[in-house]
């Protein structure tokens, strides 16, 4: 080595970012040399400096109940939407509206996974209400008449009524799927009806546990599953290019 | 050995730092240590463990109480994140505040397959980064006078003078040798990974990396 080496090649040799030559080279220059190896000690000084910082900072303030408000806020305007035009009943239909202005052609996995989304989000905001983790539904089977006097297990019907909304946008899914198979890429149709064939199973696992796990804990598992399967499809379908 | 004018040592207990005294190129000298990549493991959390994953599993499922508690153990190194990386406190706690609604609509896409914490610290890291409609403000006040993070950053921590110099001359770093300063130096991501988190190449992650050191340096050196 002729002369000292660059800085940046010191900070390269203090980050381990030399081959073994080059770290050889450099450090047998550093072996008779007071100026660079004077500036290797000041480099890591400062860098162990910078690890020795605290790793966590408190905030002044409780940022928690502005979270919460957030969330409530976005839960809430969720199962607005599943009360009103969105219903687990009509939800398929609103879907399928949304989806239709979308055009199939130019952005068919976009709308397809639009109309997924809608849907499993109806199904996620049923299950994140209060009451649907905290009751027991045992007695909510769909194929039982309701008790007399019993209220009936309105979160329950549409859950198992939006499953059926989505086994409808699923076939709607596939059809828009084939129709654009040819101008897709095979590779990415492969990965989206993958993931759907997931949800499918997912939401039917989910519709069987309703049935017969009394705490719920089955069916919320298999839709939080469901629910990332959705994400991946939809992180997929708006991909630019796609 | 050469005195730098200001000791950062001093805090930090035996030095370990190789001296032309010491120094044996026969014994391998300045073993390379990994500083800055991963000068520790920065997503562990000692108090945590199994309990973390019970949370994360539960929050998951749509457990409020268990995403707060979440919040509790997680939100020191998310404000952290986000203070360092924006320069302001006031943003800091809006992104932290973003970011925790984000891993809550996100959780159910977590799939395990790495640490919670990891996922939720790079939540914080995209959150800062993504925030392109404040970056002017952001140029503008740190460019003046970073007090507030500075007092937050330091005063919390129980430092003494050191830190508040080193927090107070990198909240005065321009914000991409900030940014590429804090990911790497203090994150410990790679500079591919910085790379790709800020759409430059990896050559320019190292370049601004350089002169955020440089910087650094020249700015302690001058108020020691």
């Amino acid at each position: 080595m002729t002369g000292h080496p660059t800085a940046d090649r010191l900070q390269d040799y203090l980050d381990d970012l030399l081959c073994r030559e080059e770290r050889a080279e450099l450090e047998t220059h550093l072996a008779t040399c007071d100026v660079c190896t004077a500036e290797i000690v000041r480099e890591r000084e400062l860098q162990r400096a910078l690890a020795a910082l605290p790793r966590a900072i408190e905030p002044e303030r409780d940022l928690l109940p502005g979270i919460n408000a957030a969330i409530d806020a976005a839960v809430a305007a969720v199962g607005a939407a599943a009360q009103t035009g969105a219903a687990p009943v009509n939800a398929n239909a609103a879907a399928g509206r949304a989806a239709n202005r979308l055009s199939v052609r130019r952005y068919p996995l976009a709308a397809a996974a639009l109309a997924l989304i809608a849907i499993t989000a109806v199904v996620a905001t049923l299950l994140a209400r209060p009451d649907a983790a905290s009751r027991p539904l045992a007695d909510t089977d769909p194929t039982a008449a309701p008790r007399p006097g019993a209220v009936t297990d309105a979160v329950v019907r549409e859950v198992l009524a939006t499953e059926a909304s989505y086994a409808a946008a699923s076939d709607e899914l596939e059809a828009m799927l084939a129709a654009g198979r040819t101008t897709l890429d095979p590779a990415t149709v492969a990965l989206v009806e993958r993931n759907l064939r997931v949800v499918e199973r997912a939401l039917a696992e989910a519709g069987a546990a309703l049935a017969q796990d009394p705490n719920n804990a089955s069916l919320a598992e298999l839709l939080q599953h469901a629910r990332a399967q959705k994400l991946e499809l939809l992180r997929r379908a708006t991909r630019p290019g796609t | 050995m050469r005195s730098n004018g200001w000791n950062l040592r001093a805090p930090l207990g035996q030095s370990h730092v190789r001296t032309r005294q010491n120094f044996d190129v026969k014994a391998g000298p300045f073993k390379p240590t990994n500083f800055g990549r991963h000068p520790i493991d920065v997503h562990q959390l000692p108090q945590l463990g199994p309990e973390l994953d019970m949370l994360v599993e539960r929050a998951r499922a749509g457990d409020r109480a268990a995403f707060d508690r979440l919040y509790a153990c997680c939100v020191g190194r998310v404000y952290a994140i986000c203070l360092r990386l924006s320069g302001d406190r006031a943003e800091a706690e809006r992104l932290t505040q973003d970011t925790f609604v984000r891993a809550w609509r996100g959780l159910a896409g977590f799939r395990g397959e790495s640490r919670f914490t990891s996922w939720l610290h790079r939540l914080a890291v995209n959150e800062v980064l993504q925030d392109r409609r404040s970056t002017a403000r952001r140029e503008a006040r740190v460019r003046l006078a970073p007090e507030g993070m500075l007092e937050s950053a330091a005063g919390r921590a129980g430092s003494p003078g050191l830190r508040i110099d080193l927090e107070r001359a990198i909240a005065l770093l321009p914000p991409g040798a900030r940014q590429v300063l804090v990911l790497f130096d203090i994150e410990g991501y790679s500079q591919d990974e910085i790379g790709r988190m800020l759409g430059i190449a990896t050559g320019t992650v190292k370049a601004q990396l350089h002169r955020a050191r440089r910087l650094l340096r020249d700015r302690l050196e001058a108020g020691s």
